[in-house]
Order: structure tokens, then C-alpha cells, then sequence
């Protein structure tokens, strides 16, 4: 297991957003999560990434534990995340975007001010270009992040968080707001991102996508997790039925 | 006597670039200043005592007033850069006046009355400097420490889930600018032979605010830009006599109409270059 959240809690205020979830990740995996508008998935995002702190609860991520590390430390062991509404840094071009990424495996700090003409920097720059490549990028490399289309801001920042090779990538609703076609890039670069045995943890709405690439699917109802199966499996659970379809009418 | 004005002018211009380089640099994690007066204090008073009162020669007391300023840039920055926005201003804002009230109360600087005695600030030295602070904003540019503050100037939560350290960074590029207003502050002292406490008020951190913002805050040839303009406006429309100040009012709004990202963007750089970072 790569990640372990055990009874992880976050309360705000009077509103228990996240409440006593257990989950288990496996290693080369994708796992997903799925549940209502509101049941506390992106709040579990942003505990595993670090982006606020749990009220309660451990998380483990490859044996170490990181709930009380700044998402920066987590970002450098390995965990990288896009955004539900795509957040690039949209001054910067698709390139530099990438280059960001790769914070945690680039030379960075002041030292890199004479870096620029190294050998490891250069091969980073390469790396960067030819991460663009693969996702069928390369023609926007020069390009400023802020004048793309929607879908490929997706993509582009699904190329950013992979730069650095990380160990668990996470995903929130990856395909929301595509049209099919949009939809079918991302699914297709999800699908070749796995295929490097990267371990995948994804938030995702449309239930045939998940279908097509989990392994394992956690469902989430008012902060609590319900039902965790195959996707097959999981669908015909009452709890699902009940989260997605409303509870049924008893005679 | 054309030389001496024209030496007189070039100081000028290249004091107020390196106090404008040194706010870009805060500006370019996204963090705010209304105390920059406060670090050209402290690097004209460190460097003043050490020329006047130590008998050190000025290069090196400019340095030393440079080193000052950036380790109270990081002291000050530490507890200040968690704010945003509005309080960041504020406390910016009140660490200016601590300084400035901090040297009035102090008999070792002249209090109120000032210091003086302060010399030697020549065109060629004030040129190299300005050469070095562009050389350095130039590597910063286009380095991976240059890239992680674009980053975190666009959006600190992204930035720090590719990993960039936010706080650090943001503290480090305030030293980094204090140091650099500090070297302006230095130079400053000893071209005009004379420093008290209100020279390096609201006025002077308001002043440095409007070269920044005239140049344009998104690369560092605005502020080297905004600095030069804004430093030559005095002597270029003398003949507006009483109504330069209004003149200079306007120009501002005009620009915040027209061209509120300053006069050079990322776009405007692109275009003359023609691509590629």
C-alpha cells in the first residue's frame, strides 16, 4: 500500500467534511473515488496534498507518515495533484509550466542562476519537451498557458504534475466540463501515465470512466466512505444506489 | 559645469533603479511594500557610519549596508510575508516608520538633525552597480529560482503542490530586494552628502512604488525602465514650473487607464525578442 489514510477527519466548523475515512491505495494502481457534489471528495484531495491540515487522523504515504508535513515536503516525496478548476500559471508559457513541475527533480534555488547553461539543466528542458511529446503537447510548448483551450489546459496541467515522475498522482475530475472529445484526450492520457505503472488516485464523475480505468472505486456520501469494490462490483451496492439515486421509497 | 549636471543626473537615475530593482524583487512573489524607505535607511546609515564615524572606503561600506538591510529584510520578512494584500501593506508600512522613527531618536546618527559628511558617490561606480543588479535580475529571470517566483506570484497553492517552497522563497526575494534598496540607499548618502530621518519616509516608499508600477511589475526592465523615465521627468519638464505636479498626476491615472501593467509586459518583451524564455 503507497497510501494509508486511517480514521482522517476534517471539520469545518460545525460541518464534518471529511469524517473518520479509511483508505488503502495500491502501489502501480488506479484507485477511484466517487460520490455526490459536496460528499468530500476534493477535501480528501486536499489533505493528502497538504493543501490544509486534517482535524484528526493519520495519513501514510510509502511507510512514512506526512499528515503534519507543508505540501511542498509532499509534492518532493512524490505526490503530485492538478485541480478540479485547472489552476496553471497562465502568464507562463506550456514549457515554463512543465519546468515548474519539475521543482522537485530540477536544481533549483540560487545556485540555478549559473545552472542555466549546465548539462542537468539542459537535460531537463529535454525531459520537460519531451513529457509535452508524449501527451501530444509539443506544438504548444511555446505557447502561453492562459490562451489555451479548456481541454488542453487539462492536459497540459496533467503534464506538469507528472514532470517529475511522482509515485501517486491525483486527479480531480479530470474530465468535467469536456465535451466527448475533450474527455477521450484526458482518458487516453490517464490510461498512458498508468501504463508507466504510476499509481493513480482519481476523482471522477462520469461512471464509464471509471469503469475503463479503475481498479478499485471508493464511494463517498456526506463525508463518509460507503462502499469500496471493483467498479463492477461497487455499483450494485444499496449504498451507492441510494447516494446517486436518492434513498428508495419504502411502501 | 554640463558634466557635473550630467554626472548628477545619472546618479540619480541609477540610485532610483537599484530602489526600484529592490522592490521588483518583492513584487515578484507577489508580496507588497509600502516600507522600502525603511531598507534605504538602514543601508544609507550603515554605510554612512561606516564611512564617517570608521573611516572605511565606500565600496565596501555600500556592502556592508546592503547585508544589513537583507538580514533585517529576512528578520522582518519572516513574521510580515504571512499577510496579504492590504495588511501586508500595513505592516510594510510600519516598519518603515519604525526605522525612521528608530534613527530620529538616535544621538549616534544626528537624531533629527541628521548625518553628514557623507562623499564619494561617483557616475561610474553608481553605473557599476546598476550594471551588477542588472546582470543578477537577468539570471534571476531566466534561472529555475526566477521560475519558482513567477510560479508563486500566479498562485502560491499551486506553486507549492509542484513543490516550491513558498515561504522561503517569498523571504528570500525580500532580503534579496532589501539588499538591493539598501545599495541605492548607501549611494544615495553619499551623492547628497547629507541624510536625516524624513528623507527616507511614506514619500520615498510611495516614490519607489510609482517607478515599479510606471515600468510595469511583470519583468525587471520595468522597474529599470520606470525608475529612469520617472527619475529624468523633474529636469525634461522644468518648464511646466507649477504644474508639474499635476502633470505627474495625470500621467499616472492615464497609465492606469490605458496601460495598467506598466509600460513593459511579458507580451511587449516577447514581441521585441521574439519568443522563448
Amino acid at each position: 500500500m503507497i497510501l494509508q489514510l486511517e480514521r482522517l477527519s476534517k471539520r469545518f466548523g460545525g460541518l464534518t467534511a471529511v469524517d473518520g475515512i479509511d483508505l488503502a491505495v495500491a502501489e502501480h494502481s488506479v484507485h477511484a473515488i466517487i460520490g455526490p457534489n459536496g460528499s468530500g471528495k476534493t477535501t480528501l484531495f486536499n489533505l493528502i496534498s497538504g493543501a490544509i491540515a486534517p482535524t484528526a487522523g493519520r495519513i501514510t504515504f510509502g511507510g512514512a507518515r506526512i499528515d503534519e508535513r507543508p505540501a511542498h515536503e509532499r509534492a518532493r516525496l512524490g505526490i503530485k495533484r492538478t485541480f478540479q478548476n485547472i489552476r496553471l500559471f497562465s502568464e507562463l508559457s506550456v514549457l515554463e509550466n512543465v519546468m515548474v513541475g519539475q521543482h522537485p527533480v530540477a536544481v533549483t534555488g540560487i545556485t540555478s542562476l549559473y545552472r542555466r547553461w549546465g548539462a542537468a539543466e539542459r537535460a531537463q528542458r529535454e525531459a520537460a519537451m519531451e513529457i509535452l511529446a508524449s501527451l501530444g503537447l509539443a506544438g504548444l510548448a511555446q505557447r502561453q498557458a492562459g490562451e489555451l483551450a479548456y481541454g488542453e489546459k487539462r492536459l497540459v496541467e496533467i503534464a506538469r504534475a507528472v514532470a517529475s515522475g511522482p509515485r501517486l498522482l491525483l486527479l480531480d475530475e479530470p474530465t468535467s466540463g469536456m465535451n466527448a472529445r475533450e474527455a477521450e484526450e484526458v482518458v487516453a492520457a490517464v490510461r498512458k501515465i498508468a501504463a508507466r505503472r504510476m499509481t493513480i488516485l482519481i476523482i471522477e464523475h462520469h461512471l464509464p470512466v471509471v469503469k475503463d480505468l479503475a481498479e478499485r472505486v471508493t464511494v463517498l456520501n456526506f463525508g463518509k466512505k460507503v462502499a469500496e469494490d471493483t467498479p463492477a462490483g461497487v455499483l450494485s451496492h444499496p449504498e451507492v444506489i441510494e447516494a446517486y439515486l436518492g434513498a428508495t421509497v419504502s411502501a | 559645469m554640463i558634466s557635473v549636471f550630467a554626472d548628477s543626473v545619472i546618479i540619480g537615475a541609477g540610485i532610483s533603479v537599484l530602489l526600484a530593482l529592490g522592490l521588483y524583487f518583492t513584487l515578484a512573489t507577489g508580496q507588497f511594500s509600502v516600507g522600502h524607505g525603511g531598507f534605504m535607511a538602514i543601508g544609507a546609515y550603515t554605510a554612512s557610519i561606516l564611512t564617517v564615524n570608521f573611516g572605511w572606503a565606500l565600496v565596501p561600506a555600500v556592502l556592508c549596508g546592503a547585508l544589513a538591510a537583507f538580514a533585517i529584510g529576512v528578520l522582518i520578512g519572516l513574521p510580515v510575508l504571512r499577510f496579504s494584500h492590504l495588511y501586508l501593506a500595513m505592516a510594510t508600512f510600519g516598519f518603515g516608520e519604525i526605522v525612521r522613527a528608530g534613527f530620529s531618536i538616535s544621538d549616534y546618527v544626528g537624531g533629527v538633525g541628521g548625518m553628514r559628511g557623507m562623499l564619494g558617490t561617483t557616475a561610474p561606480m553608481v553605473l557599476a552597480f546598476v550594471a551588477l543588479a542588472i546582470a543578477f535580475s537577468w539570471l534571476h529571470a531566466h534561472s529555475r529560482w526566477g521560475l519558482a517566483c513567477d510560479a508563486i506570484r500566479q498562485d502560491e497553492d499551486a506553486a507549492a503542490a509542484m513543490g516550491i517552497d513558498v515561504r522561503l522563497n517569498k523571504v528570500l526575494a525580500f532580503g534579496v530586494g532589501a539588499a538591493l534598496t539598501g545599495i541605492g540607499g548607501g549611494l544615495y548618502a553619499h551623492h547628497f552628502f547629507f541624510i536625516d530621518p524624513p528623507t527616507f519616509g511614506l514619500q520615498m516608499s510611495v516614490a519607489i512604488i510609482l517607478y515599479v508600477i510606471f515600468g510595469g511589475i511583470e519583468t525587471f526592465w520595468g522597474a529599470v525602465l520606470g525608475a529612469i523615465v520617472l527619475s529624468l521627468l523633474p529636469d525634461l519638464f522644468r518648464f511646466l514650473k507649477d504644474w508639474y505636479l499635476f502633470f505627474y498626476g495625470l500621467l499616472f491615472v492615464a497609465l492606469m487607464i490605458f496601460r495598467p501593467q506598466g509600460v513593459i509586459d511579458r507580451r511587449l518583451l516577447r514581441a521585441l525578442k521574439g519568443g522563448r524564455r
